[in-house]
């Protein structure tokens, strides 16, 4: 059975996803979709404010294009500052799942 | 964003029948899973910092569907707001034309007019700041009169201008048509008659014909040749004021007769308008003036105190000879108009929470589905501003008509006035932000009232009664009364303050008086022969019916014609500074009606064979002997006359009515025989009618002379055009604040009278009888409204105390307004009191328990 995501994860999600290739908001849903094996569960429609979140604040940009099935689309793709966001919130989310492991684990 | 999700959810389909859903079954699912798209986007836009202006969006359809609801309550609204700020922007835009325009002239900055201490200078004295400068281009004089144009026999006053020949040149001025003075016709005096047309002159008169150039026009029965045509939308130097035509220096006796100004030092009356040579700054000019300014003081052998100041201006400006009266004015006017800005923007604000009330419903309904204090704050806001916003558009209009109307006062003028008063883009800038401002600031309080979450729950029960409410239904009333007391008090003593400056005593009879030129030297009549002329004129005219008396004098008073010179007082080593003099006939005094305080007038024996004598009025008795006893005292000008005080006249107005009385002293027209006369007749009644009889009876005297009378007050009407302009002004908006404080107080005491209608209704179910009721409520109204008159007239005394420095000749105890304000609010406050109860006491009792 899949799993609503944590509040605050879906940007890391939406980063990762991205960072893998220019995609458009669907193909970042089937993406993550993917990526966790099925393991998560993302509200559709929230991807949207998300996406225009990370936009307005300079992590994605996003141009429109012609998807795989001939229709067009908005393409998002990671600046470089998304990259660097990307990159500082990897680190912070493995430092944080480290700690609540050992925490968790010990209490096991 | 639709595109963008309406592909998603496309692709979600599709790939949902790609694993084998039914295409329907697909689309729905897809929707499903996408979830509430609307409120997505909703998201989406707050994201992207769409929010404010979507809400802005919203509040603003919603506000113009209430404030359509609400016709009768947005138009009374919009009316009052559009009356205050109707009266701000038609003062703006006669500010607005008088103080942002530069000249039609080549490089204006460069221009400036020049003032050393005695802000006008003789033709000789012009000469040598012209020539002993470094800092200027080039220095032209010129100085403004009335000319006498002659067609057909039929004389008819026109402005112009005497400049020097390089005037033209000095502006960087191209001609119309035609050509523009050149050296020679400004070198011998009288050699050249020919003149220079404004555009509009040439347009209206002659229908821009371009033979003019050429022909001749009689100016001061003396025929001139035009030469030239000035490029369009050029009226002079000075702003607002229009020239017709332009007649060389060289021409002084022609156009501007009475003494023999090209060659004395002594007569004043030139202005200075120069251009600054590239990189010269207007304080470097001025440093060089000066020092050209000291050398010729002493040269004069008459160094003054605090004359080596020389003021150097951005040419374009006002007249300075108007120019203090022109601000004093505004100053006032914008106090003014400030006040009923005031007053309509705090009517509304009254109307405006008396309305909060009447909306409580809606306002709980909204609080209750959710609206966040700030939304509806802002919701309100949106509303009030809008409000505002409908108000300054119809002040807009309103002071197209207020503008209109001002400008009929300058038809009095005998300079034509063009003044740039239409709306342009300076206008609306000023227009709707302070439609905006104000609304902001008026429209806070009542939409913070409106949306206090405390006052809504508690109305949220319809039968509280709280008293708090109750009593701050009393403190609007009071509040309001107390206002309306003190900005009619002070609107009152503004308007009265005014009058009293305006239409001030000019010290002599003003409205009995006609003045005729004698232009006799132009006809040639010798000295002697002028003499016998002016006696015999004065004998045929003092017999005509009607006539009162008559005397001949140099000067009409306050008609910018003017004479000065230093004069030696007793044995003092150095001359005092520049005083103004007249020269009079006798019985002068008399025909004026400017009464002799001590001593005797000036009479026929005050002749050349006798003593020299002068009559001095009381301001240059104060200033020259203060303390001590003029009379039998001696004044010396550098002539060979020794001329001692014979007499002290009351002082009168000659420079301007707004001035504070000047020195002045008289002198016997007979001692000091001028070139032309004018004859000053004053009539028993009005003047109008004698006229055509004194114009005839000079005519007689010398059928050639085309004799050109006219009233006294039309000769100096241009002093009071301003005033005049500005006291209507002053009374049209005082009356507009009287009315403005009337309908508030009314709409807050009918409103307050109405709120209590159930009360009404329960006492008369009880068994009140209708007069007892309407007793009651009447002497509530009554009663508040003497609390409020009774807290404002102190308060009134106090704020306006403040202001009195600004008031001309008006007490702040002025008795009679206080009274009569007091008075009138009484009679509103009762009558608004009235009506309601009326109306109150004939509601059926039952329908309004039953609307409990």
């Amino acid at each position: 059975m899949p799993t609503s995501i944590l509040p605050g994860t879906l940007d890391l999600l939406i980063l990762k996803a991205v960072s893998l290739g220019p995609q458009h908001g669907y193909g970042i849903l089937l993406r993550i979709e993917q990526t966790s094996s099925g393991n998560l569960l993302i509200e559709q429609g929230a991807l949207y404010p998300a996406l225009y979140r990370l936009e307005t604040q300079g992590s994605l940009g996003s141009e429109w294009g012609i998807s795989e099935n001939n229709r067009r689309a908005k393409f998002y793709t990671l600046t470089p500052a998304g990259r660097k966001r990307l990159k500082e919130e990897l680190s912070h989310w493995k430092q944080l799942t480290k700690g609540m492991a050992l925490a968790l684990g010990a209490e096991a | 964003m639709r595109e963008e999700m309406e592909f998603h959810r496309a692709a979600r389909t599709s790939d949902l029948v790609d694993r084998g859903m039914d295409p329907e079954e697909a689309a729905r699912t897809a929707r499903l899973e996408f979830g509430n798209a609307e409120a997505y986007r909703e998201e989406c836009r707050k994201e992207l910092g769409y929010r404010p202006w979507d809400d802005l969006y919203a509040d603003l359809r919603y506000a113009v569907r209430i404030l359509i609801r609400n016709r009768a309550f947005t138009i009374v609204a919009a009316l009052s707001i559009g009356l205050g700020i109707g009266a701000n922007v038609t003062i703006f835009r006669f500010a607005n034309a008088l103080l942002f325009r530069p000249l039609p002239v080549a490089d204006p900055a460069r221009v400036v007019d020049i003032f050393p201490g005695s802000e006008t200078v003789s033709y000789v004295d012009y000469k040598r700041y012209r020539d002993e400068n470094t800092v200027l281009s080039g220095l032209a004089a010129h100085h403004m009169l009335a000319l006498n144009l002659l067609t057909d026999r039929r004389p008819e006053r026109i402005s112009g201008q005497i400049v020097t020949g390089n005037y033209f040149e000095v502006l960087g001025l191209e001609p119309a048509a035609g050509r523009f003075f050149v050296p020679e016709e400004d070198s011998v005096p009288l050699a050249h008659p020919v003149v220079v047309l404004h555009y509009g002159f040439w347009q209206r008169r002659y229908n821009r014909d371009p033979a003019m150039i050429g022909q001749t026009i009689t100016l001061n029965r003396r025929e001139f040749t035009v030469i030239g045509v000035a490029p369009r939308g050029f009226d002079s130097t000075y702003l607002g004021m229009v020239s017709d035509v332009w007649v060389p220096m060289m021409m002084q006796q022609v156009v501007w007769p009475g003494q023999e100004r090209l060659t004395s030092p002594q007569w004043n009356g030139l202005y200075l308008t120069g251009r600054l040579k590239d990189e010269v700054s207007q304080q470097t000019a001025q440093s060089v003036l000066e020092t050209v300014n000291r050398r010729i003081e002493q040269d004069a052998g008459t160094p003054q105190r605090g004359w080596g100041f020389v003021a150097v201006e951005t040419a374009g400006g006002l007249h300075r000879e108007i120019r203090n009266i022109v601000y004093a004015t505004f100053a006032l006017l914008v106090v003014i108009v400030e006040l009923v800005l005031l007053l309509a923007c705090s009517n509304v604000a009254g109307l405006l929470l008396a309305q909060a009330a009447a909306r409580r419903k809606e306002i709980a309904l909204r609080f209750a589905l959710g609206a966040s204090r700030k939304r509806l704050l802002a919701q309100m806001l949106t509303e009030n501003i809008g409000l505002w916003m409908i108000g300054g558009l119809v002040g807009l209009a309103l002071s197209g008509a207020l503008t209109a109307m001002l400008m009929q006062y300058t038809s009095a003028l005998p300079f034509e006035l063009e003044l740039g008063v239409g709306i342009d883009i300076r206008v609306l800038a000023f227009t709707l932000p302070l439609a905006f401002v104000t609304g902001l600031a008026f429209g806070l309080g009542p939409a913070l009232q409106a949306t206090k979450p405390k006052v809504v729950e508690g109305l949220k029960n319809e039968i509280v009664r709280v008293g708090g409410m109750v009593r701050l239904r009393h403190a609007l009333v009071v509040g309001q009364v107390a206002l309306s007391a003190i900005l009619l008090i002070g609107a009152g003593l503004l308007v009265k303050s005014l009058r009293n400056a305006y239409f001030i005593d000019p010290g002599f009879d003003l409205e009995h008086g006609i003045v005729v030129p004698l232009e006799l030297s132009a006809s040639g009549y010798s000295e002697s022969a002028r003499r016998l002329f002016y006696d015999d004129a004065i004998a045929r005219v003092s017999q005509q019916p009607g006539v009162a008396s008559v005397a001949v004098a140099v000067n009409v008073p306050l008609t910018m014609n003017r004479d000065e010179m230093r004069v030696t007082v007793d044995s003092e080593s150095e001359p005092r500074e520049l005083t103004l003099y007249n020269v009079v006939g006798a019985g002068y005094f008399e025909t004026m009606k400017m009464p002799i305080i001590r001593g005797r007038p000036l009479t026929d024996e005050d002749h050349g064979g006798a003593p020299g004598v002068v009559v001095i009025n009381e301001a240059m008795a104060r200033a020259y002997w203060p303390g001590g006893d003029p009379i039998g005292r001696r004044i010396t000008h550098g002539g060979p006359r020794e001329l001692s005080v014979i007499g002290i006249v009351a002082d009168s107005k000659f420079g301007s009515l707004g001035e504070r009385n000047v020195p002045m002293f008289f002198l016997s027209a007979l001692q000091y025989p001028s070139t032309d006369m004018k004859l000053h007749v004053r009539t028993v009644g009005d003047p109008a009618p004698v006229l055509p009889m004194v114009r005839r009876a000079i005519e007689s005297m010398d059928e050639s002379l085309a004799v050109d009378a006219s009233l006294l007050r039309d000769e100096i009407g241009i002093v009071f055009v301003m005033p005049r302009a500005g006291a209507t002004l002053l009374s049209l908006f005082g009356v507009l604040g009287v009315l403005l404080a009337c309908i508030g107080l009314f709409g807050v005491i009918t409103q307050y009278v109405n709120q209590r209608a159930q009360e009404i209704g329960v006492r008369m179910a009880l068994g009140a009888r209708r007069r007892e009721v309407m007793a009651l409520i009447v002497r509530r109204g009554v009663g508040l409204t003497a609390v409020g008159v009774l807290i404002g007239l102190p308060l009134a005394t106090l704020l306006w105390r403040l202001l009195s420095s600004r008031l001309y000749g008006v007490s702040t105890h002025d008795a009679v307004t206080l009274a009569s304000v007091g008075v009138l609010l009484m009679i509103i406050g009762a009558v608004a009191s009235l009506l309601p109860a009326l109306k109150a006491s004939r509601v059926d009792p039952v329908t309004v328990l039953r609307a409990q």
